[in-house]
């Protein structure tokens, strides 16, 4: 069952597979986008929005989060519910002060293994469905 | 309505006139985009039964034109919510019907405005990143309604103007450099 189509956006002419989603946390739900990255294992958000979600991360474990190149980062994981397309997903994510880049990003575990994702680049567009 | 179809679970298509009975039905309308309801889109609740036995609400939105259902379209194409009933007795019950109906409306309600608010700001982002790059902006609805040099300053900037709206905040990348990732 197909749940969702998004165009790609256009960052300074380069396009990537951003999503609009909810992220939440005791029923503070805020909206976000993140980058469809089926290179990345985890999702990982900027600490910014866990200080909106008023997630205190100090409270939250710590781990060391491989980049590109072999650099680390420390990243806080945390339980909360990701919404997308009227779907309700409980995750565990981390969070992040050294993000690096631009973006969240929504990886497999927790987000991408629950869909059929197909990025069709040619056509800058990409797709959710479900079993 | 020969063209009336959504896609259900299982991987079939879904006509309103293999339902078990059609539940609810009810004209969905997006805030502020009236325009759209002339496609027609619907959101309804329907009884549905199993091949192996068995019978399942399918409460959807849907566009009952075909052809509608284009790659930028504004809607969620074939957008459902499946709710699993161990009998279509459970689905007599009208004060249940009706808060099956509501919870679906509420869902989709909220989806749609996400979906509706990044489709907008994909459309206007070459704009937005010349007007605020390396910024973060504050987004209400379809509207621009802070600007900070941090998501947190964006953010506190909106809530006061807008403390019971979703507020979304975003990270305009300065330069393509920026946005150049190998992961």
């Amino acid at each position: 069952m197909k749940l969702l189509e998004v165009p790609y956006r256009e960052f300074h002419g380069i396009f990537l597979p951003v999503i609009g989603i909810e992220i939440g946390y005791k029923n503070n739900f805020v909206p976000t986008s993140a980058l469809a990255d089926t290179g990345a294992t985890n999702s990982i958000f900027s600490a910014g929005v866990a200080e909106i979600l008023g997630i205190d991360l100090k409270e939250a474990p710590s781990t060391y989060i491989h980049g590109v190149g072999g650099g680390m980062i420390v990243a806080n994981f945390h339980p909360v519910e990701i919404r997308v397309a009227g779907l309700s997903i409980p995750a565990r994510v981390s969070f992040s002060e050294e993000l690096g880049i631009p973006f969240n990003i929504l990886g497999h575990e927790g987000f991408l293994e629950y869909f059929k994702v197909c990025f069709d680049t040619a056509r800058k567009k990409f797709t959710f469905e479900v079993e | 309505m020969a063209n009336s179809s959504i896609e259900c679970p299982y991987h079939k298509e879904f006509h309103k006139q293999d339902a078990v009975q059609v539940i609810r039905e009810l004209p969905f309308q997006p805030e502020k985009h009236p325009e759209y309801q002339s496609f027609g889109i619907e959101l309804g609740l329907y009884l549905c039964k199993e091949e192996g036995g068995g019978y399942f609400l399918l409460g959807a939105i849907g566009s009952f034109q075909s052809g509608f259902v284009v790659a930028y379209s504004p809607i969620p194409p074939g957008l459902a919510m499946v709710i699993k009933i161990p009998s279509p007795a459970g689905a007599g019950d009208t004060d249940w019907q009706e808060q099956q109906l509501r919870e679906l409306e509420r869902r989709l309600r909220d989806a749609w405005k996400v979906y509706d608010r990044q489709l907008w700001l994909t459309e206007h982002w070459q704009e937005i990143e010349q007007k605020y790059p390396g910024k973060y902006i504050a987004v209400v609805a379809r509207e621009i309604v802070a600007v900070g040099n941090s998501m947190k300053q964006a953010y506190q900037i909106a809530s006061q103007n807008y403390p019971i709206q979703s507020i979304l905040v975003e990270y305009v990348p300065a330069s393509r450099e920026e946005v150049q990732i190998a992961g």
